[in-house]
């Protein structure tokens, strides 16, 4: 047993003093009402078998003291705040080093990992394990390993530029199965953890955190740095936003940096846009990397510098037989993403059956009579036709089609056909460029721009990586079927750990930390016993004594209105 | 505190025509008394034949029976009933307690006193007034004649409060006067300090007849009915001052209800062991209403 609000000793005192309180009260006698009446010969006497209800004439019986006593009592012990679960002291203890940029400021983290190798110390070994949070969760120290063994593994480890793990180790134990039955959940560092999260732990779990910081502590940072396509169309050039966030409320000042490729950035490229925002337009899509730094003397300094490498957004190049309808030659040549040329073409546009540019993607027209539905796709990859047939919709433009008006004009059905092959391909019915007016469409245009990015397999761009966030990618014309490297073999997304520098088939890419409730020093909700799931029984015991006092309190009352209590 | 009827408060002719049909009879009255209406153990020249007795020198020669001469040889005189007056002493409480409340137990007190006073001055018997607190105060003579009820009222109304009530004290000292055997009409609420038991005592020791008039209030048998007698009190006795601290609680009241009910028990058990005349009067009523109760048939015979 123990006690929220009190320590035992001073629940203790507090119940002495509750006793002396009462029997020095003993000693004042209640105010009466002066009353004259013609005679006290009978009140004397109801008097002599019913005391004067004072104080001391309550106490006058031992048993009505104890009953006064008792309710005092009950409600001091329920101010108390019990804690009735079982012996805390035999629950199994997971101590969590937050190793995130929560914990990179000042001296935050020396602090914890003190405070950690002190609790240790008087922790039985195989009732305790140590977990560190940092990229990834790591179990630095597991049951029944001696603690020596901690100092050879932090050696090598530090605050790392990343957001917590915290949340994630707390999901796991809300996992049926997972937490022991009494688990005290100890948290060395600034890592938050989200109410959601602290709601869901199960039932005799306790979470805590080992030392008090401040909430919310000034210090600035860079909260968000990305790319979108540039706003001017350019196809080669893309626009870049700065965000910096902080209390007290950020400002891009003069003591921020930006630097592409190694060269600052003139002071007028960059526009600022207030509330922390920052855009630099036209920046040319050629896989150079940004850094943006802010000279802000603060605490945390892993904020202070955040990197990402441009997309590289080059023109695809398009070899165009010369039989074609005009119309697609003019398509291409408004789309500035596309060039024509005849040499070192990615995507070939042609006639069905024509031998020219063969054995490259191609967009082909071929006679209605030679093909049964308005639109085959050939596509790569393993996946089903209906998955494929769904991305394909979208990143082909089909569903800007008036395929209705179509078919109308055609009379028969206008459909899409998918088949796996070794070639991606697209043929279209010859008739609807010739016939039925597609060239006049709206979506002529669309669907020949993007069936030659479709074919020319332009790999996805990511506008920001971003530590401890899924990779977003920026394509939309590209199918499902194509191995998109954000996506993991079960399909869960690929979540980047700190920041630095991620490689893939692409090449080397720069992450950066970008997190709000990092910059912000956000402590999250306060990992307050009651919010754990820990003090199961504290609340009911509370409610429980309160019930008590009031039962008593009810004989009490019961007993005087019978006279059988003075 | 309230106060008590005046003079012409008191002396209310309509209340007293209203006694007209009532009348006080005796059972027999004491001799020596003086001519009157009440049957009386002297013999003489009444009206009422009560008896023969043998002729001795001296007596009246027309009250000698000449028939039972005739038959018997023996001179008889005829003897007749005296008819007497009854004294009445009316006994008054004019202690504290008699004038606490308003309106004051005295105010019914003391028109009973004067409606017994008119009652038995109409019927030619003598009247005396007497009042008590903790002493015996002897406040008009007995006296007879109509005449007398105006006096008699005076006296009644110049009654003022005095302290304690000691009605075993009073009751003890009214026999050292020596009155002459009467009808004893006690009025007073009884709250004697020494407690029911010893006024019993008191009163059973007298020579009158009895009446008590028990002077009450609603409030004596229900105190809830007292706007102030709740939580918690120090009660403080009107006469001697004497504090008593309790709460009142519904065990308290049940208590002071069973105290109050033996208290009247032992009055009432009193007065019919000893044949004495008992009638409560509650001091917020008509005092008339109650008083035709105790003269049901018109007379009340003591």
């Amino acid at each position: 047993m123990s006690f929220a609000n009190l320590p035992l000793l001073g629940v203790l005192a507090g119940i002495a003093g509750i006793a002396a309180l009462l029997f020095l009260l003993q000693l004042l006698r209640i105010r009466h009402v002066e009353v004259a009446v013609p005679t006290t010969l009978f009140w004397r006497e109801a008097a002599r078998e019913a005391p004067v209800r004072i104080l001391r004439g309550v106490f006058r019986h031992p048993l009505a003291y104890l009953l006064v006593l008792a309710i005092c009592t009950l409600l001091w012990l329920a101010f108390a705040g019990p804690e009735a679960h079982e012996d805390r002291t035999s629950a199994y203890r997971v101590l969590f080093l937050d190793g995130s940029a929560h914990t990179a400021g000042g001296d935050d983290f020396e602090r914890a990992v003190d405070k950690l190798k002190a609790d240790l110390a008087g922790l039985p070994e195989g009732r305790r394990e140590v977990i560190w949070g940092g990229a990834r969760n790591i179990k630095l120290l597991k049951a029944g390993e001696d603690r020596l063994l901690l100092d050879r593994r932090l050696a090598s480890l530090a605050a790392e530029a990343a957001p917590s793990a915290l949340n994630e180790q707390l999901r796991l134990l809300s996992v049926p199965g997972v937490a022991p039955a009494a688990l005290e959940f100890v948290v060395y560092g600034r890592a938050p953890a989200e109410f959601a999260v602290i709601e869901r732990l199960p039932t005799g779990t306790r979470l805590s955190r080992a030392i008090d910081y401040p909430d919310g502590e000034s210090n600035h940072g860079i909260a968000a740095l990305g790319v979108n396509p540039a706003a001017s169309g350019r196809w080669d050039r893309l626009d870049l936003l700065i965000r910096i966030a902080g209390t007290p409320d950020a400002v891009v000042g003069d003591d921020m940096t930006v630097e592409v490729g190694g060269q600052p950035l003139g002071d007028d490229r960059l526009e600022r846009l207030g509330d922390g925002l920052a855009l630099v337009r036209d920046l040319a899509a050629d896989g150079r990397e940004v850094e943006v730094r802010l000279e802000a003397s603060d605490e945390l300094a892993l904020d202070n510098t955040a990197r990402l490498t441009l997309p590289t957004r080059r023109a695809v190049r398009v070899a165009l037989a010369d039989d074609l309808d005009p119309a697609i030659r003019h398509a291409i040549e408004a789309d500035p993403g596309l060039t024509i040329t005849d040499e070192d073409a990615s995507v070939a546009i042609r006639v069905r059956g024509a031998a020219a540019f063969s054995g490259l993607p191609a967009l082909e027209f071929a006679p209605a009579a030679d093909q049964a539905t308005a639109f085959e796709i050939d596509y790569t990859g393993n996946d089903s036709a209906e998955l494929a047939l769904r991305a394909s919709v979208a990143a082909l433009g089909l569903d800007q089609i008036d395929a209705a008006g179509l078919a109308a004009e055609a009379q028969r059905p206008v459909g899409v056909q998918l088949r796996q092959a070794e070639l991606p391909g697209i043929s279209v019915w010859d008739e609807l460029l010739a016939h039925y007016n597609f060239t006049g469409s709206r979506s002529f245009p669309l669907f020949v721009s993007r069936a030659v990015r479709w074919l020319a397999g332009e790999p996805a761009w990511h506008p920001y990586l971003a530590a401890g966030r899924p990779i977003p990618t920026a394509t939309v014309w590209s199918l499902a079927a194509d191995a998109d490297p954000s996506l993991d073999a079960l399909g869960a997304d690929y979540v980047l750990g700190a920041a630095g520098t991620v490689s893939s088939d692409r090449g080397d890419e720069a992450v950066a930390l970008l997190s709000e409730a990092v910059t912000e020093r956000r402590l999250g909700t306060p990992l307050l016993a009651s919010q754990a799931g820990g003090d199961f029984a504290g609340t009911g015991i509370v409610t429980w004594l309160i019930l008590a006092a009031l039962l008593l309190l009810g004989a009490e009352w019961y007993l005087y209105q019978r006279g059988l209590m003075p | 505190m309230a106060s008590a009827l005046t003079l012409s408060e008191l002396f209310d002719p309509d209340f007293l025509a209203a006694l007209q049909p009532f009348s006080l009879h005796a059972r027999r009255v004491a001799r020596a008394g003086r001519p009157a209406e009440q049957t009386s153990r002297d013999r003489g020249f009444g009206l009422e034949f009560a008896d023969f007795k043998s002729y001795v020198p001296g007596d009246d020669l027309r009250a000698i029976d000449w028939n039972i001469y005739r038959r018997l040889g023996r001179l008889f005189v005829r003897v007749f009933e005296e008819r007497r007056d009854l004294p009445v002493y009316l006994l008054v409480d004019r202690s504290s307690s008699m004038y606490l409340e308003d309106p004051p137990r005295i105010n019914a007190g003391l028109r009973v006193a004067l409606a017994l006073a008119s009652i038995a001055l109409g019927q030619h018997d003598s009247v005396g007034l007497y009042s008590f607190s903790g002493v015996l105060n002897i406040d008009a003579k007995a006296a007879a004649g109509k005449h007398q009820l105006v006096s008699f009222a005076e006296r009644l109304a110049l009654l003022d409060e005095r302290d304690r009530t000691d009605l075993t004290g009073t009751l003890g000292e009214l026999a050292g006067h020596r009155l002459r055997r009467g009808l004893l009409v006690v009025i007073s609420d009884f709250f004697d300090p020494a407690g029911a038991d010893e006024v019993a005592q008191a009163l059973a020791l007298c020579r009158h007849r009895l009446l008590l008039v028990q002077l009450v209030k609603k409030t004596d048998a229900d105190p809830t009915l007292h706007a102030d007698l709740h939580g918690d009190l120090r009660l403080l006795d009107c006469e001697s001052g004497d504090a008593v601290d309790l709460t009142v609680t519904p065990a308290t009241l049940a208590r002071y209800r069973e105290s109050y009910r033996e208290f009247n028990e032992r009055l009432t058990r009193f007065a019919t062991d000893y044949d004495a005349g008992f009638v409560r009067i509650d001091g917020d009523e008509d005092v008339l209403d109650q008083l035709g109760g105790l003269f049901e048939t018109g007379s009340l015979v003591v």
